[in-house]
């Protein structure tokens, strides 16, 4: 009985302290929004807070990650437009007509530099994957500098090929 | 009965039955890939826009013939590996099952109008 009234009193007291700041749980800076603040007061207690995902902001690793998927899959614009100009090319003059004007008009032109943006994203998120299996990049600081290596990478890498094939 | 046991049989298979090989072929074609992806951009990025008759010279070459064969290859097999695993995780029933034939079957017909287009490519240079 001595036991049970005791740790309700123990509640009671942790109950009733005053707010305690918020304690950082991420190593970046976060600082919450004026409406983060209110929506947690809201939710003051013990129980846990899940992130709501409509104001959850993904971070760096978890979007980069997610566009590693996208970009292997969207690559398949840019392969079955290649093996059809490849095919058009042996079937006969008019069928080459229409695929080499597709690949070189504005949309075919867009369709392969994104295609080109897709394969570097890809093949540098790829090497990321090969690191993790390895065992590396894998704390937090790493795997941001890792993300942000990829997404800035791709970046340059496409506009280099550009520089060097079409200009 | 089987002379192996429980643990033994078990060893290496996960839920899906085929232990890690999927995971080490991506891994595998990965590195493949890896060496691919440059040599494939400057061959297809030199031959963009040249007219019919360079663009089959160029492909019915040995070099740009078997970068863009193997690209081609490596690069849809892969694909259908790296389908499978978003299949498995998004789609259930029939619809996975419907997904997947789908996926394999569109890799393949890709892999075979690019190898059939290269080949051709490679067999008119001969003849000139």
């Amino acid at each position: 009985m001595q036991v049970t009234d005791g740790k309700k009193e123990a509640r009671h007291i942790a109950n009733c302290q005053p707010e305690r700041p918020a304690k950082r749980l991420r190593r970046d800076k976060f600082e919450p929004t004026e409406e983060a603040r209110i929506m947690a007061d809201v939710n003051r207690g013990n129980r846990p807070l899940s992130p709501h995902l409509q104001v959850y902001k993904l971070p760096i690793m978890a979007v980069t990650s997610i566009l590693t998927r996208v970009t292997g899959h969207a690559l398949v614009a840019g392969i079955l437009l290649l093996v059809w100009w490849l095919v058009a090319a042996i079937s006969g003059e008019g069928a080459f007509a229409v695929a080499n004007w597709v690949m070189t008009s504005w949309l075919g032109f867009l369709i392969m530099l994104g295609s080109v943006w897709a394969l570097w994203y890809h093949t540098l998120a790829g090497i990321r994957h090969l690191f993790y299996d390895a065992g590396h990049l894998l704390e937090l600081d790493m795997a941001r500098k890792a993300s942000w290596a990829i997404v800035i990478g791709s970046g340059v890498l496409t506009l280099l090929t550009l520089l060097i094939f079409f200009i | 009965m089987r002379y192996i046991t429980p643990r033994k049989a078990a060893m290496g298979l996960g839920s899906a039955h085929s232990g890690t090989s999927d995971h080490w072929a991506m891994t595998v074609s990965a590195w493949a890939l890896l060496i691919l992806t440059p040599l494939f951009l400057i061959t297809v990025g030199s031959a963009l826009g040249l007219p019919r008759d360079e663009v089959i010279a160029h492909f019915g070459r040995p070099w740009p013939g078997i970068i863009t064969a193997l690209f081609v290859v490596v690069g849809m097999v892969h694909f259908i590996k790296g389908t499978r695993i978003m299949i498995d995780d998004y789609f259930q029933h029939a619809a996975r099952k419907a997904a997947i034939i789908f996926s394999v079957i569109f890799g393949w017909a890709v892999i075979a109008a690019a190898i059939f287009a290269l080949a051709k490519m490679a067999l008119v240079s001969i003849g000139n």
